[in-house]
């Protein structure tokens, strides 16, 4: 059993920095969490109090109910992984997945069993006499996961282990900690600032921004119901588009009447006459939506989202718009569409085929889909829909 | 290269050879030919070959004594200096130790390179001769220390610093108590360095010359460069014999240390400088 | 993501304190003791028999306005001047040259670059016992050498007008190497992309080496001057064999100085005094080297 908890916890650092804030998370058995964000947002201090290598200024961590911010590192029965491996480069690859079992003296030959175990496990049994610098760095990844899962430890702690491998070798080596993790079946905590990794690797997500937890949900959850733009933003690839406008009602519904908020009153009001409503589904009427009438509103939609072939424009009409298509990339399977607006804000279309008739300077119509319409508090930034 | 200029150069180069080389040359000269030669009229090339300088080193002058009391004060003084300087210098650079404390330590350990060993040798000497130890050892190994010390903890504090500090995070995870980390995991990935200045220390010890002159009274205790110094003598042509003989002796471990270990003399002679 | 310097948290007070003390209390002990003792004693008039026997008094500052008083002190203090920078100069020209030199030549020979340290690498004392007999005036090979060449002999050691460059000369030779040394490490370590730069620019290889390599060796060379400087301003291992200060006091430096008074004169208050006024000269020299350095490790931080 290895629940992780974390209570109100706060670190400041000795120059006054406030690195987290009021951090509030219940990790249960076999989970395997991950905490995302930006440089910067805490989550490497986080995983790194949870170790016990930065103290804790403020709440308690506990780790199988047993409270431990006083209990030095050694003694939580934890595994680390770190960002630059941190393998110890005079010793052999047997010595160093062995250092931490003869730091705690368990016997010659069960050393020898658990670190063959584990070099099996990870491939690493031709490796084992070489030492890091004559290995390439997804072996010494490797052999960092070996020092790791050797210890049989109660939670596995990753600090960004894949942000040095170039592309392909993250792609391998992310499939190869799930399946660890599904072999292992321990609980994992992980930090990464990827979303791409965050999004395939997780059971749940952490996202945080300067110090605060922004969300906490599964991948899904986090795709669909982001709780705020910042969210909605960072995770998805490429990010969600967003059009600012003002919540309007008319005979016909509810819509977002798309202008630049923020400017003057003089071209909001030439603007005006040239705007563009996007209609949105009775279903998004609720009273917190209805609370924002009049008011500015932040339009989000996943580029996927947006759709070019006629048939959908039609089907779509009341949330179409014209743009100035600028660059279409196409990558085979599927095309990026870099389009701009009437009122130059830029708009990302992710077509799920090759796009051959549309070139630079082409006015075209597309629609949103009506069903995946994200809204925001402009001020807030806050989503009003659930 | 066009031939005509890589004529040159090798020219300047061989003059330059010749420059460095000749007074070893020389001595070595002086120490290989028989005492007929060593008369007024001292030819360029040695004439005649002898390892009569060599034994009378030793018959004479008791040469075997000054090796034996320059080894035992460096090996002392190194050892000594290896293994507190190590310690401290690890803790200065790796631990939050009282900050204030760590600047002055630095102070301090720059000031004590800097500041002419005489203002320390006139005091130390007065105060070990008041003592009453001025006759043992003591006060040579402790001049030494004071200037092995300095130099070790400086070098050996750029190169800890230059480690990967997540490794000692690992191993702290791992389970290994400050002593295991400090001789298990740091001092390993120093050997270089630790080899480097060792070396360094070894060769301003052996060669040291002044706080020799000044606390070494008794001849039976006399270091290497101190009985050299005694055997000058324009009257006794042939004790230039011997000179050239003990010079050749007092280079052997230079020459082990060029020979063997080049890569890490040259890192330390390097990083700034070798005490006179 | 800037990795900000983190502690390990808990520290055992007792591993941190026994492992640091030690080497501290040593140099204290050795260093501190010493300079008080010093500080002390410059301000009473003890000597070594006084010390023994009591009967030292307190005279205040008189030995050091005594000392900048006096004749032999003050020229002592030219003397090392003289010597130094003379030394430091000669040296830094020809280490530089030799570096440049070797560097220039394409395929950088490791065997040559040790070779030409080799003078450094000798026991100071080993060196100057062969030079003394090199300058001998009757037997020594240089005369031999002028000889040949139908040049009247030099009494190199003991003509007043040759002492002091012959001690000067030796101590050039022993230690144009260090400089050597460091330029040339300096010159392996230059950026190459400068001078391809430059000699698309048209630069011929004079001109390289006025604007491009020269400034780029101004901060090894600094470093080198300031380090030669304080170590030769202490110089007397070399005087102390080869003239004992002779002839009439030209080749006495300031250590000779201190020494003589010290040991023959057993005058231990005056000692401590010209020890502590030579200690402020070295600081004033040293003092640009102990601030970069200083700064150097503190930054780090």
């Amino acid at each position: 059993m290895a629940t992780v908890g974390l209570n109100e916890v706060v670190k400041v650092y000795d120059n006054g920095v406030l690195a987290v804030q009021d951090f509030n998370l219940q990790i249960e058995d076999k989970e395997f969490i991950i905490l995302v964000g930006p440089s910067g947002c805490g989550k490497s201090t986080v995983l790194r109090m949870i170790a016990g290598l930065e103290s804790i200024t403020e709440g308690e961590i506990s780790i199988d109910g047993k409270v431990v911010n006083n209990v030095s590192a050694k003694d939580r029965d934890i595994a680390m992984v770190f960002q630059n491996y941190a393998l110890y480069p005079h010793m052999t690859v047997y010595d160093n997945i062995a250092f931490a079992l003869k730091m705690r003296k368990v016997p010659k030959d069960e050393i020898d069993n658990r670190v063959r175990h584990a070099a099996e496990t990870l491939q690493l049994t031709e490796l084992l006499d070489r030492k890091p610098k004559q290995l390439s760095g997804g072996q010494r990844q490797r052999v960092a996961l070996g020092r790791a899962i050797v210890r049989e430890p109660k939670v596995f702690l990753m600090d960004e282990p894949l942000s040095n491998l170039d592309a392909k070798l993250r792609v391998e080596m992310r499939v190869q900690i799930t399946k660890l993790y599904q072999q292992l079946q321990t609980t994992i905590i992980y930090v990464t600032h990827d979303q791409t990794e965050a999004m395939t690797m997780g059971t749940r997500i952490v996202v945080m921004k300067d110090g605060i937890v922004q969300q906490v949900a599964t991948p899904t959850d986090l795709y669909n119901l982001p709780v705020n733009l910042f969210v909605a933003r960072f995770i998805g690839m490429p990010p969600m588009n967003t059009i600012e406008g003002r919540l309007g009602k008319d005979e016909a519904g509810l819509f977002v009447c798309a202008e630049p908020i923020g400017t003057d009153s003089k071209e909001q009001s030439t603007h005006a006459v040239d705007s563009v409503k996007l209609y949105l589904l009775p279903r998004y009427e609720t009273e917190e939506v209805l609370a924002h009438l009049d008011r500015p509103v932040i339009l989000g939609i996943r580029p996927e989202h947006i759709y070019m072939e006629p048939e959908d424009v039609e089907r779509y009409s009341d949330t179409k718009l014209q743009v100035k298509a600028e660059v279409v990339e196409m990558l085979g399977a599927e095309s990026y569409l870099y389009l701009k607006t009437q009122w130059d804000s830029n708009l990302t279309a992710r077509i799920n085929d090759q796009v051959h008739d549309v070139r630079y300077d082409d006015m075209i119509t597309v629609a949103l889909d009506p069903d995946h319409i994200h809204l925001f508090d402009y001020e807030t930034e806050v989503s009003i829909i659930h | 290269m066009k031939p005509k200029r890589k004529v040159w150069r090798g020219i300047v180069t061989a003059l330059l050879l010749i420059w460095t080389f000749f007074p070893i040359y020389w001595m070595i000269s002086l120490a290989i030919r028989g005492n007929e030669e060593l008369t007024s009229a001292l030819s360029f090339f040695p004439k005649s070959f002898t390892f009569e300088h060599f034994r009378m080193l030793f018959v004479k002058h008791h040469f075997e004594q000054a090796l034996w009391n320059s080894f035992i004060v460096t090996a002392i003084s190194l050892i000594i200096a290896l293994i507190v300087g190590l310690a401290c210098s690890y803790i200065l650079v790796r631990v939050r130790f009282r900050f204030g404390l760590r600047k002055v330590s630095f102070f301090w350990i720059l000031l004590v390179r800097v500041l002419p060993p005489i203002a320390f040798a006139m005091p130390l000497y007065f105060i070990f001769n008041y003592l009453q130890l001025s006759e043992t050892r003591l006060p040579i190994i402790v001049a030494h220390l004071l200037i092995n010390l300095p130099l070790i903890i400086w070098f050996t504090m750029t190169s800890i610093d230059s480690l990967a500090q997540g490794i000692e995070e690992s191993a702290q995870i791992d389970g290994a108590s400050e002593w295991q980390i400090y001789s298990h995991i740091i001092l390993p990935q120093i050997y270089p360095s630790i080899a480097a200045v060792g070396m360094l220390s070894f060769m301003a010890s052996w060669n040291e010359y002044l706080y020799a002159v000044i606390f070494i009274q008794k001849r039976d205790l006399f270091t290497l460069p101190l009985l050299l110094s005694t055997m000058n003598s324009e009257q006794e042509l042939t004790q230039w014999g011997q000179i050239g003989a003990g010079g050749i002796i007092s280079m052997i471990p230079v020459l082990i240390f060029v020979i063997f270990a080049q890569r890490y003399l040259i890192a330390g002679l390097s990083s700034g400088g070798v005490k006179e | 993501m800037e990795k900000k310097r983190t502690q390990l948290v808990d520290h055992n007070r007792v591993f941190t304190n026994v492992m640091v003390w030690p080497a501290l209390i040593i140099l204290l002990l050795t260093s501190l003791l010493p300079i008080i003792y010093v500080l002390v004693t410059s301000l009473t008039d003890m000597t070594l028999i006084t010390m023994n026997r009591g009967g030292t008094q307190w005279v205040g500052l008189k030995n050091y306005i005594d000392a900048i008083q006096d004749k032999d002190f003050l020229h002592s203090i030219w003397v090392t001047v003289k010597f130094t920078l003379l030394a430091v100069v000669t040296e830094t020209i020809f280490g530089t040259l030799l570096a440049l030199f070797l560097h220039g030549s394409g395929r950088p020979s490791k065997l040559l670059r040790t070779l030409f340290l080799f003078p450094m690498l000798c026991p100071p004392i080993t060196i100057t016992l062969i030079w003394q007999t090199m300058f001998s005036n009757s037997y020594g090979i240089l005369n031999q050498i002028l000889g040949v060449f139908g040049i009247a002999p030099v009494n190199w050691l003991q003509d007043i007008n040759t002492a002091f460059y012959s001690v000067l000369w030796v101590d050039i030779w022993q230690y144009a190497p260090f400089v050597f040394l460091l330029v040339y490490v300096a010159l392996c370590q230059m950026p190459q992309d400068l001078h391809e730069a430059a000699a698309l620019d048209g630069a011929n290889s004079f001109q390289r080496l006025r604007h491009i390599t020269l400034p780029y060796l101004a901060k090894p060379m600094t470093v080198v001057i300031l380090l030669r400087l304080i170590d030769t301003f202490r110089l007397f291992d070399k005087v102390n064999v080869l003239t004992k200060g002779g002839p009439y006091n030209s080749t006495r430096t300031i250590t000779m100085y201190i020494y003589q008074r010290g040991y023959n004169d057993l005058d231990i208050g005056v000692t401590s005094a010209t020890s502590i006024l030579m200690t402020l000269l070295i600081l004033l020299i040293a003092f640009p080297y102990i601030r970069s350095s200083f700064k150097q490790m503190v930054q780090r931080r």
